[in-house]
Order: structure tokens, then sequence, then C-alpha cells
């Protein structure tokens, strides 16, 4: 049984149709990379999973109920968390108090939750009564993170993770990915970063022009010669790291 | 400890820059003017009591729905015509009279009139909310469009109150108190007499400590309780309080709730201060609520009560040497001087 499925869907703004019948799917424990192009429809594949887009048609299910339309905090709840691309924390809070937003949708102040929280990410601790605004760009990836594991979600959306990080704040990142993988955790990811992305997760999708265009194991998308030349920058990190610096703005 | 860190090195920084010149320039003003008409200071620290309260919910509105609630000196007037109808109909049907509370001008019935005034301005903002501004949120208007919305719920929000009261000038049962001739055994009964022969009258001091109170109890809501929290996340960015579990709606009418409260508050006790009442008189009052704003730093309760106090002086010591029709354009200057000087304001950190 999928933790997550989405079937055929067709989501957009007012008018504008951005997806046009996009189907994911995650098992339980997996790590599934979506990639493609800018305004490909990435992210509100993302919103629209966790409920802040409804779709025109198509269902979700998180484990074998519907939850197409479903408020967030119910989502929140079942077992469902989202990290958003930019402004992913609440810059006048203290970092313990980020933290406290995370465990909101349950009710409880989960002060033990805290204190794991700070076990995973250490240089939380130090700074946990500063304001999270004062927090280099790793370390508010890191909160960020933090927030959205609070109520042990068994799914996390991440959206983006590596945008506007330095090459060795990318790696921390990942490495802190694959080890709340390790915890059980399934995990979806929209990433620029494609080739490392793939390179730590099970499955992968490539979406483009708001349809799935090839999806299949992760490794069989980075040996696909076509992922590579389209998607991947050819065999040159660097230009995936620029593709990456392109893609900041829009998302 | 990390606080503690934090403040030094504030106050470090602070010392080596300009604004420790800022400060002092500020408190040798505040001198000179306390000296040459210690009772207009004093007056003025009353006003500006009033505003601080009326400008607390100015900057809540403004922090979580991002308008200028332009409507926010019209609910002070409808809080204040609510305490005038429950003072002069609602009580003496039931019994409740009496005026010249102990050493103050107003009557216990005051104090039991203001919670309940405080009740029917926040039915009556989440009403506004509900009926109207929810609906342009929903069409996601903007925040030019939002202002202009409220000043039409201004418009007639008082045409409401016209219609009830009329235009005459109303008062609530009131008994004059020359305080300095009164001898109560109470302490502070006969006002504060402070050196340099200021003298504080009792009114001034039971609306400076319940205003001090309500802004130190908002600040403990915002800072300890969960929903003050969430609030403060919700001003932060209400997309990601949305992400979190949040429920932004209910945060939205907590939001109407307090500034409403606050608000009624305020235009009762302005009624009290200006011992009279018209339906314009939170209109009036609306520059120098935005200028306290603006001064202290928008979106912070502490700004908008010191912006609150300074404003008050300002204007009620000003009179001193100008005459007292300029009151509302000193509040505009201080207004336009800290636009230019520090647009985000007293105690503004440029986050918001």
């Amino acid at each position: 049984m999928s933790i997550l499925r989405a079937d055929n869907l067709f989501v957009g703004y007012g008018e504008t149709e951005i997806l046009h019948g996009v189907s994911v799917r995650v098992e339980p424990g997996e790590f599934v990379t979506i990639i493609g192009p800018n305004g490909c429809g990435k992210s509100t594949l993302m919103k629209a999973v966790f409920g802040l887009l409804t779709p025109k048609q198509g269902d979700i299910f998180f484990d074998d109920a519907n939850i197409t339309g479903m408020p967030t905090d119910r989502l929140i709840r079942m077992g469902m968390s989202y990290v958003p691309q930019t402004d992913n924390i609440f810059p006048s809070l203290t970092i313990e108090e980020n933290l406290e937003m995370g465990a909101f949708a349950a009710g409880g102040a989960a002060a033990g939750r805290i204190s794991e929280m700070y076990e995973m990410f250490p240089d939380l601790r130090i700074s946990r009564s500063r304001r999270a605004g004062s927090l280099s760009g790793g370390q508010r990836q890191m909160l960020a993170f933090g927030r959205a594991l609070m109520l042990q979600p068994r799914l996390l959306l991440l959206d983006e993770p590596s945008a506007g990080l330095s090459p060795i704040m990318v790696g921390v990142i990942f490495d802190r990915l694959t080890e709340i993988r390790e915890s059980g955790v399934a995990i979806l990811v929209v990433e620029q970063n494609a080739r490392s992305a793939l390179a730590m997760s099970d499955r992968g999708y490539v979406l483009a022009s708001g349809e799935n265009q090839i999806e299949g194991e992760a490794r069989s998308l980075l040996d696909n010669p076509e992922v590579g030349r389209l998607y991947l920058g050819g065999q040159a990190d660097e230009q995936v790291d620029e593709q990456a610096d392109d893609g900041r703005a829009g998302g | 400890m990390a606080t503690m860190q934090a403040i030094a090195e504030r106050a470090r920084a602070a010392a080596g820059g300009r604004e420790a010149w800022w400060l002092a320039g500020a408190i040798a003003i505040g001198l000179v003017v306390t000296l040459a008409a210690p009772g207009k200071v004093v007056n003025g620290l009353l006003i500006g009591s009033v505003f601080a309260l009326g400008a607390i919910g100015i900057t809540l509105i403004y922090s979580i729905l991002r308008f200028a609630h332009i409507a926010h000196g019209d609910y002070m007037t409808l809080g204040a015509y609510m305490t005038l109808f429950l003072l002069t109909a609602a009580f003496p049907m039931v019994g409740i009279e009496g005026s010249g509370l102990g050493p103050f001008t107003f009557g216990y019935p005051l104090l039991l009139a203001l919670p309940i005034a405080a009740a029917v301005v926040i039915a009556f903002a989440i009403a506004v909310d509900f009926a109207v501004y929810r609906h342009l949120r929903a069409r996601g208007s903007n925040l030019v469009m939002m202002a202009m919305v409220s000043l039409g719920v201004a418009i007639a929000t008082r045409g409401l109150l016209q219609y009830f009261w009329g235009t005459d000038p109303q008062r609530y049962p009131r008994v004059s108190k020359p305080f300095y001739h009164f001898e109560f055994d109470l302490p502070l009964a006969g006002g504060l007499a402070l050196p340099f022969d200021i003298r504080v009258p009792p009114d001034n001091l039971f609306l400076g400590i319940m205003t001090v109170a309500l802004a130190a109890g908002l600040w403990l809501f915002l800072n300890k309780t969960r929903t003050g929290k969430a609030m403060r996340a919700t001003s932060d960015n209400m997309e990601l309080a949305r992400v979190s579990g949040i429920n932004t709606t209910r945060i939205i009418y907590w939001a109407w709730a307090i500034a409403a409260a606050y608000a009624a508050l305020a235009g009762a006790l302005l009624a009290v201060s200006q011992a009279q009442l018209l339906p314009h008189s939170g209109w009036k009052v609306l520059i120098p609520l935005f200028a306290a704003v603006t001064l202290g730093g928008i979106g912070n309760p502490w700004g908008a009560l010191v912006g609150g106090l300074i404003i008050g002086v300002s204007m009620e010591a000003s009179t001193e040497w100008v005459s007292p029709a300029y009151k509302p354009a000193i509040a505009f200057a201080i207004m336009l001087g800290a636009l230019l000087l520090r647009p985000r304001g007293i105690f503004g950190d440029g986050s918001s």
C-alpha cells in the first residue's frame, strides 16, 4: 500500500492550469525525487498534495484515505509535513518558538520532541533563544526541517531544500535528508540539484509542461541519456548548479 | 543567557552609533518641556495613554492583516457610546448608579460598563470582518483596497452612531474633583505629588496604570501563550503558519477581538478625559493614532505604547507655545519626521 498516491491531478491558479494530469506515488519509507525544468509545475504539485491548492480533477490518497481538499491541519495530524522552498521559518520568533509552531496542530508543547530536534540539529540548540531571522541559510534550512519533523511525520514533502545554499551546505543538507530517511520517514522532494538528489533517491519522476514525462528507478533515470541531456545538464555538475541558481526566482 | 548577550550587543551597538545621541536629545527635550509645562505634560500622558490603547489595536491589525485600519477611531467612538448607553440608560434601569468613585471623577458603573462595551465592539468588529473584509481577503484584495473599504466602514459606523444619538455632545455622569484640595487618607488618593510642583490627578494615574497593564498583558499573551505565539507566527508569515497547521482564520478573529477591546476602552477613556463625547471624537484622533503607530514602529505593541505617550505629551505640551488648534499638526509633523529620519520607528527592526 502506498503512503501517498496522487492520481491524474489537474491543478491551477484561477483560469491558468499548471498540472494536466500528473500522477505520483510514494511507498512507506521511500525517497522519491521529482525533477524537471522551471515552471513545469513541481511546486504546484507539492502544494496540491499538501492541501494548499485544490485540484480541479483527480484524487490524492494518504494511506488509503482520500485527502483531496482536506484542510492542512488535518493532514499534519495524519502524518504529513511540508517544507516550502522559501520563507520556511518564522524570522521574528525564536528558534525554540519555531519548533513549537511545528507541533501546533497537535495542541501540545512537545518539549521532549524539541530536545530530540536539538540532538538531530545541534546548531539549533546553541542559539535556541535567538530570533530565527539571525540564522544563516543552512541553519534556516535545518530549522525548517526541525519544524516539519516535530510531529514525527511519516511523509515529508520538501520543495527545493538546496535552493540558495553554498555547495558545502548542500552536501550537509543532503546528508541530513539521508539520516531523516533512514529514521523511517518517507520523503518526496522537488529538486533543481537533480543529479545529487537522484543519487540518494529510490525512484524519480521527470515532470515537464505539467505532465509526467518519465518515471522509474533513480538509477535508471541517472543512466537515461535523454534525461541526462535534457534535465541533468549533460555530465557537467557545474551546469546543474547553474540551473539551480536560475531556478531560485521561479519554482 | 543568549538573550542577555543579544541585549548587551544591542546596547553596545546603540552606544557607539547615532542612537545614543538621539536618545540623549530626546531625554533632554523631554526634561525641558516637563519643567516648562508640567501640568500639560501630565495631561499629555493622559491623552497619550488613550492614543496608546488605540494604536496598539491598529498595529496589531496591521501586523496580521497588513492594512491600515482607518475605521479604528470610529470603533473607539462606538465603544464610548456603548459605555454612554450603559451608564445613562441600561444601568439606571437595573439600579446601578453612582458617580465619583473615591478620588476619581467617574463612578464604579464605568468600571462595570467598560468590559461590556468592549464585548460589544468585539462582536461588531468580528461581524464587520465576517460581512466585509473576509470577502476581500478571499478575493486577494490589496492593502490600498482594504484601507479604502475600512474608510467606508468608518463612515458607516459613525453614521450608525449619529442615527441613535444625534450629533450633540454627550457626557458621562461625572463629578468634578479639584484633586489638589482634597485630603484623603488613602495613599495617592489626592493624586501623586512630584517634585517641581508636578501633580498627577487620580484619573490620570488610573488611566496610566491601566494602559501599562493592558500593554504588558498583551506582551505576555503574545510571548507566553500558544495562541499568542501563533499570532506572532501568522504576522511573520501567514502562508507558513497555515503550513504549520495554525488556523489563521481563528488568529485573524483573535486579532480583531484584542484590537476592538482595546479600542472600546480607549474610546470610553477618551470621553472621560475630554469630559464629552461626539460622533467624530474617535475619527479626530486618527492622525495621532497613526503617528503613534509610525513613531513606535508598525507591528510592535511596545512601540505603539511609547509612540502614543510621546505623541500625547508633544501635542499637549505644544499648547504652551502655540495655539491648541495646531495639535493635530504637531502629531502629523512628528509622523513625517519619524518617516524621514527613522522609517522603521523607534522599536522597528526592519523585519516587517
